[in-house]
C-alpha cells in the first residue's frame, strides 16, 4: 500500500500530491476496531461503572 | 444563566460564589449552555459536511463537491475562531486544563478498569479526562485541516479572489496536502469514536446534556466531584 500519492511534472520529476485516499481505510478500520474491543470489554470484564460504585471512592 | 467557570481539577477547585458553578434549575443542572451547544452542533453540521465531500468522492460516490466543501470549511473556521475567543475571553480555561489530578485519576481509572484494584476513580471536574484528550485530539487535527485548508483555498476561485496556485512552492503544496489528508482522516475516525460513545448506553445522559443543556441533581452527584465543579448558585451570569 502507497502512503502517498504522487506525479510527475512537466520535466519528469515526482510530486507529492497527497496522501494515499487508501489511508482513509485504515484509520476507519482502526477506529472501528476500537469500537468493537471497546464494546467487548465492556460486555466482559470491565467493572460495573454504576454510580453508587463509583462514589465508594469519595 | 449562570458562566459555567467550573474547575476540572488541576489547581484550586472553583468557588460557587464567585460565579464558577453549574446553575441548579430545580433537580436539574445546567451543564451546556444554549451558546456552547449550538456551537457543539452546527461543528457537527460542518464537519460532517466536510467529511462527506471529502470521502463519498474518493469512495466513488461523485458530485460536485469543492464548492460545499470550502464553503463548510470557511463555516468551521467561523465557528472554531468564535469558540476559541469564547473559551479564552467568557469560560474558565481550567475546565478543559490537564492537571496532577487528572493523572491521577488516569492512573486509578487504569487500575480499576483492569480490575487491579477494587476502588473506583474518584470522580472528577466538569470534564472527565478523556472528555479532555478528546477535545484536545479533535483540536489539534481540526486546526490542521483549517489552517491548510485555507491555504488550499488560495487555489480555487471564490467569490473572494482569484485563483493563485504559485503562491507556494509545489513541494510546499504537497506537504499541505499530505497534512490536510492525514487530518482529514483523523478527523473522520475520531467522528466514529465520538458518535459510538455518544449512543453507548451509559453516555447517553451526557448525550442529552448536549442536547437539552442539562443533568439531573443524581447525575451530578453520581459523576462528579462537587469540589470541582460546584453547584449550588442560582442566578443569571450570563
Amino acid at each position: 500500500m502507497e502512503l502517498f500519492r504522487v506525479t510527475k511534472n512537466a520535466w519528469g520529476q515526482e510530486i507529492l500530491v497527497g496522501i494515499s485516499w487508501d489511508l482513509a481505510w485504515v484509520f476507519l478500520g482502526a477506529a472501528g476496531l476500537f469500537v468493537v474491543l471497546h464494546a467487548i470489554y465492556k460486555l466482559t470484564i470491565a467493572p460495573d461503572s454504576a454510580p453508587d460504585r463509583r462514589a465508594k471512592r469519595d | 444563566m449562570v458562566e459555567d467557570r467550573s474547575d476540572a481539577g488541576s489547581p484550586a477547585p472553583a468557588d460557587a460564589a464567585s460565579g464558577d458553578a453549574p446553575l441548579v434549575q430545580g433537580e436539574r443542572i445546567a451543564r451546556h449552555k444554549l451558546t456552547d451547544r449550538a456551537f457543539h452542533w452546527l461543528n457537527a453540521i460542518a464537519t460532517l459536511t466536510l467529511v462527506a465531500t471529502s470521502f463519498l468522492p474518493i469512495a466513488g460516490i461523485k458530485f460536485d463537491w469543492i464548492m460545499i466543501h470550502w464553503i463548510a470549511g470557511v463555516v468551521l473556521t467561523g465557528l472554531v475562531l468564535f469558540h476559541i475567543v469564547r473559551a479564552l475571553g467568557w469560560q474558565d480555561r481550567r475546565a478543559m486544563g490537564l492537571g496532577r489530578a487528572d493523572l491521577k485519576g488516569a492512573v486509578q481509572g487504569l487500575r480499576w478498569g483492569a480490575r487491579l484494584s477494587r476502588q473506583p476513580p474518584a470522580r472528577p471536574g466538569k470534564y472527565p479526562l478523556p472528555q479532555k484528550l478528546f477535545h484536545h485530539g479533535m483540536a489539534l487535527v481540526i486546526l490542521v485541516a483549517i489552517g491548510t485548508g485555507l491555504l488550499m483555498l488560495l487555489k480555487i476561485d471564490t467569490p473572494f479572489w482569484g485563483r493563485d496556485p504559485y503562491i507556494l512552492s509545489g513541494y510546499t503544496w504537497g506537504i499541505v496536502y499530505v497534512l490536510h489528508g492525514l487530518s482529514a482522516m483523523a478527523v473522520l475516525a475520531m467522528v466514529v469514536v465520538h458518535v459510538y460513545f455518544a449512543v453507548r448506553p451509559e453516555k447517553l445522559w451526557i448525550t442529552r446534556s448536549m442536547i437539552a443543556g442539562w443533568i439531573t441533581r443524581k447525575e451530578y452527584e453520581d459523576h462528579f466531584d462537587p469540589e470541582l465543579w460546584r453547584a449550588g448558585r442560582e442566578s443569571d451570569g450570563s
